[in-house]
């Protein structure tokens, strides 16, 4: 805990200044003096280029079998643009069939611009499964 | 500027023997698909004028751009399978 810090919650704690006095001292102190919020951040941010999957045999595993596949943001993003191209009653056809086959999803609800959005967020993501039979990672780069 | 994939890398490996080992010039397969389009093109058109109160005449019309597209992305995709004598490797250049 920094200096700052301390003696604005000594001094809520004394009494000497309100909740919301205190409030946004702390606010104040935490945000870097003199940089104003910009868009920066965002330009500066990476996108991940490529989602990767690795499958490796693992300790106990019989089979020693490897799975390597790197497949670019780029083609999930043009598959989606596809896809959003499918008339409605065709979608929910395609949605009654993936249903069908356990898989739960909605066709519709997938539009481009949420890619960008799940991007931002798959650039720090990291799936690890390790178990005795394989280990497979998932991951962006 | 988004290029499509020129060329086509295969390797594929059974009981530690290479089997295949090509690198195969998909730039054709785009070439005569954009001939093709070109052709279908006045057909599409026409489709798309006769579907336009239906609204599917602009989803007709913009399943083109998209394709092409989704043609453009798969340029560095890359897939690997690997046990200790087979092997497949397809790799778009």
């Amino acid at each position: 805990m920094s200096e700052d810090r301390r003696r604005i919650l000594d001094m809520l704690a004394q009494g000497k200044i309100t909740v919301e006095e205190a409030d946004k001292l702390l606010s104040a102190i935490s945000e870097p003096a003199g940089e104003p919020e910009s868009e920066e951040p965002k330009q500066k941010m990476k996108f991940p280029k490529y989602l990767r999957v690795v499958v490796e045999p693992g300790s106990h595993s019989v089979k020693k079998e490897k799975v390597n596949i790197r497949v670019p943001f780029q083609l999930l993003k043009a598959g989606i643009k596809l896809a959003s191209l499918i008339p409605g009653d065709a979608q929910a056809k395609i949605d009654t069939h993936l249903k069908e086959k356990g898989i739960d999803m909605n066709l519709s609800n997938i539009k481009p611009d949420n890619l960008e959005e799940l991007l931002i967020h798959l650039n720090d993501l990291t799936v690890d499964v390790d178990s005795k039979e394989e280990k497979v990672r998932i991951f962006c780069e | 500027m988004m290029w499509p994939p020129l060329w086509m890398r295969m390797h594929i490996v059974e009981d530690g023997k290479t089997k295949v080992r090509f690198w195969f010039p998909v730039f054709i397969i785009w070439l005569l698909l954009l001939i093709l389009a070109i052709l279908i093109a006045p057909l599409i058109l026409v489709a798309a004028l006769i579907l336009w109160p239906r609204s599917l005449g602009k989803r007709l019309l913009l399943i083109g751009p998209a394709f092409f597209y989704l043609i453009g992305s798969i340029r560095g995709l890359n897939i690997l399978t690997q046990s200790p004598k087979d092997q497949v490797y397809i790799y778009f250049h």
